[in-house]
């Protein structure tokens, strides 16, 4: 998946499922989608990540046909459908609250998309029990969904959507009513699922976990706008907005100026007293820049080494986490983060001067 | 349950904010007024059904009898007004019903302030007693009246329609008056509909009537019947609006009760006639209890 630009347009290779381009919603004043370009192969696992109110599930209801977008296009398997009612697109959402038919049992429940689509009436039987067998609650058919626990809903509603074998499914946050140790067997589960169906899927979530452990591609969203779609390693690896770096939790962000630009590497004068030295994109000298340090790619130590990259500070305040200890760095008149792991090893004490290294390529100059 | 809660009339048990002698000295003052003022003369009334009427001292306490009873069931006549009365009732709830379902459809998806104001609207007929309401529809209904007059005036008839008087008078009157207690429980009901249902049956492949029959209407069932059963009740024990649209073609329970005691002076029977449109209207609330009840999946885990 990629974004394109207009002219790659014919480009395009036939195995798109959902394609989105130029895709407006504005809801009064407020433009909740700009302009946003999206491609979905087939068989791909595809999550729309950002804050609460960024438009990732403003743009699953656009597809799903429950609203009309300002402009733009959404094109499912090769068929423009906006025009296409809502119960006649081939997409099968699961929601939020699972919406469950409430006055149905589970089988009714997972019954009514086939009835909808006229499926023979002796098939049904037998493709509930499928459905109801892939997400392993083959005993709960005639239950009522208030009968449930969450993550039972949470199933039947996966089941409902996946029994009419829709061209995409669309999940909207569908883990996030879920306690956290439920939702992370259900991540589990959930791919299990998409892979042994190979079904192409959409997925909204808040979560950088939930995206980055299920989906192939990740599209990071911000206020309306996709800020930097590709692999959760290559987001991950490189952000490519000051945004995605702050969302993906790389809270050191400094502003600095650019002193030396020397082939492929960049010296920077930051605001706070110190200079860093980071990979360069297409920086030059004087240039403006926000330079991230990851917050677990820094090591401390209670000496200073040699070479570049050394920040000293006074040890503010420490977080045990667990698995992870947090530190909070004072160096130069900024607080800096610190994620390391928890080796068991003596730790240092609040008001300690400490030293810490950031390797060059474990720093991001934007 | 605690996650993924359906939002459709939750019917989640509620704690009583005081312990229970506290709460119980709160209700002091509402109890004794009603027990005074209520109760007492309640049960001496039923004491008087099982009496013989007297014609100096009105109620014979020293004979026990059931003979008002058995003269009402027995006699085709009280009978007759049983029915009647219940035909009545069951016409006006029928078309309040139709009348006020696709109303309360219609307001339960718009803006929750504009249903505000527009529900504020429907209801402020109740602002207006409902004697002089009824007035004004013996006035609209009489053989010389605005709807007499209109016809005539439009060369459809020739002599005036007699519409007071009349079981259908009576039936506008009461669906005038209690249309609201028809609209409230079933826009209630509507809008405490996840909007995500009817999405999620439009996903699966359900057009919009299809959606509406298999999932909005019957998870408005609970309103429908609490509104229902209200306009019987209310219908079943009307006086002022039967006695006066009706005249003395119309009887009813309520109004033949009172003949018997204010007219006839026979006031065990009339409590008797009280007591059995109590029994009727007391039977169908029992009855919307058990059709409540029934519904299984209301019931939640455990």
């Amino acid at each position: 998946m990629h974004t394109a630009g207009p002219g790659e347009w014919e480009a395009l290779p036939p195995e798109h499922e959902l394609e989105i381009r130029n895709l407006v919603k504005r809801f009064g004043s407020v433009t909740a989608v700009k302009d946003v370009a999206l491609e979905v192969a087939k068989g791909e696992f595809v999550s729309l990540l950002g804050p609460s109110g960024c438009g990732k599930t403003t743009i699953l209801n656009i597809i799903a046909g429950f609203l009309q977008p300002d402009s733009g296009t959404v094109i499912l398997g090769g068929a423009d459908i906006l025009h296409v009612p809502p119960h006649k697109r081939d997409a099968a959402m699961v929601f939020q609250n699972y919406a469950l038919f409430p006055h149905m049992t589970v089988q009714d429940n997972i019954a009514f998309g086939l009835r909808m689509r006229n499926v023979p009436s002796v098939e049904i039987p037998r493709r509930v029990r499928d459905a109801l067998e892939l997400v392993r609650l083959p005993q709960l058919g005639s239950r009522y969904p208030r009968q449930l626990s969450g993550g039972q809903q949470q199933r039947v509603a996966l089941a409902r959507a996946l029994v009419v074998r829709p061209r995409i499914l669309l999940l909207d946050e569908p883990l996030s009513n879920l306690d956290a140790r439920l939702r992370e067997e259900m991540r589990v589960e959930l791919k299990e699922i998409q892979q042994q169906m190979g079904i192409t899927t959409l997925f909204v979530t808040h979560d950088i976990q939930e995206a980055f452990s299920l989906s192939d591609h990740v599209a990071v969203m911000d206020a309306g706008r996709i800020e930097q779609v590709g692999s959760p390693s290559v987001i991950y690896g490189s952000p490519t907005t000051p945004f995605v770096a702050s969302f993906l939790g790389f809270s050191n962000t400094l502003e600095g100026r650019v002193v030396q630009s020397n082939g492929p590497r960049l010296e920077v004068r930051l605001a706070a007293g110190f200079s860093i030295v980071c990979p360069r994109r297409s920086q030059r000298d004087g240039d403006a820049v926000s330079v991230i340090l990851r917050p677990e790619r820094g090591i401390l130590k209670s000496a200073r080494g040699v070479g570049e990259n050394w920040v000293s500070g006074v040890v503010a305040r420490i977080m045990y986490l667990g698995s992870t200890i947090q530190y909070f760095v004072d160096a130069g008149g900024v607080r800096l983060m610190l994620l390391e792991q928890n080796r068991g090893e003596p730790t240092v004490a609040p008001g300690d001067t400490v030293h810490v290294h950031w390797a060059e390529k474990d720093v991001i100059c934007l | 349950m605690s996650v993924g809660t359906i939002a459709t009339g939750n019917r989640s048990k509620r704690r009583t904010v005081f312990p229970w002698p506290n709460g119980l000295l709160l209700l002091l003052p509402l109890a004794t007024i009603l027990i005074i003022f209520f109760i007492y003369p309640l049960l001496s009334m039923l004491w008087a059904s099982f009496h013989a009427s007297d014609p100096v001292e009105l109620i014979d306490w020293k004979v026990f009898t059931f003979r008002h009873y058995a003269k009402f069931f027995g006699d085709s006549y009280y009978r007759g007004i049983l029915y009647s009365s219940l035909r009545l009732s069951l016409i006006t709830t029928v078309v309040c019903l139709v009348i006020g379902y696709p109303v309360a459809y219609t307001l339960s998806g718009i803006n929750r302030r504009v249903q505000a104001y527009l529900l504020l609207l429907l209801i402020s007929p109740l602002l207006v007693s409902l004697v002089i309401r009824t007035y004004a529809w013996t006035i609209i209904l009489s053989p010389n009246g605005l709807v007499n007059a209109f016809l005539l005036q439009l060369g459809l008839i020739k002599t005036p329609l007699r519409l007071l008087w009349t079981e259908t008078a009576v039936v506008i009157g009461l669906t005038h008056i209690y249309l609201a207690y028809m609209l409230l429980p079933i826009v209630s009901s509507l809008t405490s509909i996840d909007p995500s249902m009817v999405r999620a049956a439009m996903n699966l492949g359900a057009n919009e009537w299809k959606a509406f029959r298999l999932v909005t209407l019957p998870l408005s069932v609970p309103g429908i019947l609490a509104g229902v059963t209200l306009v019987f009740i209310l219908t079943m024990s009307a006086f002022v609006t039967p006695t006066l649209l009706g005249g003395v073609r119309v009887k009813t329970l309520a109004s033949t009760a009172y003949e018997q005691t204010i007219a006839f002076l026979q006031w065990p029977f009339g409590a008797a006639i009280s007591f059995v449109l109590l029994l009727v209207t007391g039977l169908l609330v029992v009855i919307y209890q058990k059709v409540l009840e029934r519904r299984e999946w209301e019931a939640s885990a455990q």
